[in-house]
């Protein structure tokens, strides 16, 4: 019975997911119609041919000639088909481009979040257990400072040491994975220690604070009553109960992380999606733009349903309804 | 024969306003196969006392002195380890908070056969099997569907059964009950509190029983303990504190009680407040709420006087007064 509303439950998110994706695609399209400059001038450069005919015959081959719902709808076709159009700077596909740029920004986050994941759990419940003891007090000035501390910052800080005073690793770059694993590994290095640790200090102190929570729960002292061994109750009571709302501050971190990664990726040269949409804005790259939004806004709406979901198995109590 | 003997049991909390004493030189004995009730208003230190027993307290914020003798051995002087082989297997409790209680992400039977697998080194078929019967003894209809369905598909008296179930799975010698009925309905309290008399009878488990309902204590209770602000102030078996009692608090709370052929229109309540812990006035407690405290009253704690076989009362008066 669980299962068969499970599965309805699923479908109707779906819908409504499909009817969230519908709206942010009409905003995104007309938000870049809304920004200024204009395209056709971007497209013919500064010194290139005015004249009424050449703007029109471009406006026509860019589809701008028409009106605005029929660009929309052109566009919206387009995208159903995992067509996102073409880059105004080079022409080159913006759907390639963009799946490319994703994979990069998404091997940084994820690799960030897991090196965040494996020690924030275990610090986050050794410090919400034993609150007030010197590792808890440790863990607390570790993670308020690398929350203050804006990332560029971190960085620029990594870069200073781990490169130049002690040149064990290149300051900046990308190669992909596919291309030499070795290098792929040591540029990623220093980005993804810097992304770490600001998620670092963000959940450890989400564990640490739930875990207080749970810690003093009346069913913890059930546990604790039934002669279970510590590391059970740990595991069983405390980790199990706290994981519903860890997997939300993960997925969200994760989504948000997707476009929001911008400034690492600058300052390491790790071309990611972030890195490309700055590129793209500063190109009045129409098509280059509104792609990388929408694949953004696809991804997170797709990250919150697969978190929904989850949210459904991990938790009885959740009602389908 | 004693099963547990509490000795000199005193327990100290910290809080906002400093350490302030929650058990105050307990002694109690409970006998094998007895229902021992322990009475008192909210904060008398009836829990606390429990909750020593089963050193359930903060570490960091409590501390306890005395001795806690199970089967002879001080269950104070024990490393968590020991006690950890003790708890849910030989002492086992249930809580007042059912709604609370259970783990919210684990099935009820996996929650019953945590204890005995862990305790008897039980295989998971086997306390299964087990945990289905438990939910049987407890009056759980359909056990076999029951026992993978979670604590939310519950009622609070349904959780209530499953508590004791976990807490029976290992046929413990003792059971400590704190306000077992409490959070139910008055029709669902009778049937937990037949329960709890069936299990008494069938395993010969001796209970502590923790109320501040003293029509439950008189139900249930050979023995019963008073207490007030930490201190035991009167003790004995339920007739002689029902029939006899002494102590100006025990008859203060029996007089509050409604009686069902008497028609009143205000219902007694004894005068004052209970002091906090932590302006705890010197001498007798209960002094300032007595309405026949005098001068030395308030100098120094009256000792526990055995005014009758098994009867104790703290209180310099003693005597019948009326």
């Amino acid at each position: 019975m669980r299962f068969t509303s499970t599965l309805k439950y699923i479908c109707r998110r779906l819908l409504m997911s499909i009817a969230v994706l519908f709206i942010v695609t009409v905003m995104i399209f007309v938000i870049v119609r809304l920004s200024p400059g204009d395209p056709v001038q971007s497209r013919i450069g500064p010194y290139g041919d005015y004249s009424a005919e050449n703007v029109a015959r471009i406006e026509a081959e860019m589809g701008l000639d028409k009106p605005l719902p029929v660009q929309y709808g052109i566009w919206l076709k387009d995208c159903l088909k995992g067509n996102l159009g073409v880059s105004l700077r080079n022409g080159a596909s913006v759907t390639e481009i963009v799946m490319e740029k994703l994979a990069v920004s998404v091997e940084l986050i994820i690799v960030s979040i897991i090196f965040a994941v494996i020690i924030s759990i275990p610090l986050g419940i050794i410090s919400g257990i034993k609150s007030g003891s010197p590792i808890d007090q440790i863990a607390s000035v570790f993670s308020t400072g690398f929350l203050a501390m804006p990332s560029f910052c971190t960085g620029l800080l990594l870069i200073v040491v781990l490169s130049v005073k002690l040149n064990i690793l290149p300051a900046n770059g990308y190669v992909s994975f596919a291309e030499n694993p070795m290098m792929n590994i040591q540029f990623l290095f220093m980005p993804a220690l810097t992304l770490g640790l600001y998620l670092i200090a963000v959940l450890t102190r989400f564990v640490r604070s739930e875990t207080m929570e749970v810690a003093t729960s009346n069913y913890v002292r059930t546990a604790r009553a039934k002669g279970l061994p510590s590391s059970m109750v740990n595991k069983r009571y405390i980790l199990k109960n706290i994981t519903t709302t860890l997997v939300t501050v993960v997925g969200i971190e994760f989504a948000t992380l997707l476009g929001g990664t911008v400034i690492v990726e600058q300052l390491f040269g790790w071309s990611g999606l972030g890195w490309y949409i700055c590129q793209s804005v500063a190109n009045r790259d129409y098509p280059a733009v509104q792609g990388s939004v929408l694949v953004i806004a696809v991804a997170f709406v797709l990250i919150n349903l697969l978190m929904d979901i989850l949210y459904v198995i991990l938790d009885p109590r959740i009602e389908l309804e | 024969m004693n099963i547990l003997e509490i000795k000199n049991l005193t327990t100290k909390l910290s809080s906002d306003r400093g350490i302030v004493t929650a058990v105050d030189n307990v002694n109690l004995e409970l006998r094998k196969g007895e229902i021992l009730g322990l009475v008192g208003e909210s904060g008398c230190g009836k829990s606390m006392t429990a909750m020593s027993v089963m050193r359930l307290l903060p570490k960091n914020q409590s501390q306890i002195e005395g001795e806690i003798l199970f089967d002879g051995k001080d269950m104070l002087k024990m490393s968590e380890k020991q006690v950890n082989e003790i708890r849910g297997n030989k002492i086992a409790m249930i809580f007042q908070d059912v709604m609370t209680s259970l783990n919210p992400l684990m099935t009820i039977g996996q929650q019953i056969m945590e204890p005995m697998m862990v305790h008897k080194n039980m295989g998971k078929s086997q306390a299964r099997k087990e945990a289905i019967e438990l939910l049987e003894a407890v009056g759980i209809p359909m056990p076999e569907k029951r026992v993978d369905e979670y604590p939310n598909s519950l009622s609070g008296g349904m959780r209530q059964r499953v508590m004791i179930a976990i807490a029976l799975s290992c046929t413990p010698e003792i059971l400590i009950a704190d306000e077992p009925t409490t959070a139910l309905d008055v029709t669902i309290q009778a049937q937990i509190l037949e329960l709890m008399k069936k299990i008494r009878e069938k395993y010969g488990t001796s209970i502590i029983m923790i109320s501040h309902d003293l029509g439950v204590i008189s139900e249930m209770c050979d023995r019963a303990a008073v207490m007030y602000c930490g201190n035991i102030v009167e003790q004995g078996t339920i007739d002689q504190i029902f029939e006899n009692p002494t102590h100006p608090y025990t008859r203060g709370l029996l007089k509050s009680i409604p009686v069902l052929d008497k028609k009143v229109d205000e219902l007694y309540s004894i005068p004052g407040i209970v002091p906090p812990l932590y302006d705890l006035p010197s001498g007798c407690k209960f002094a300032d709420r007595c309405l026949r405290s005098c001068n030395d009253c308030t100098e120094k704690l009256p000792e526990l006087r055995e005014i009758e076989e098994g009867h104790l009362v703290r209180c310099i008066g003693g005597e019948k007064v009326e």
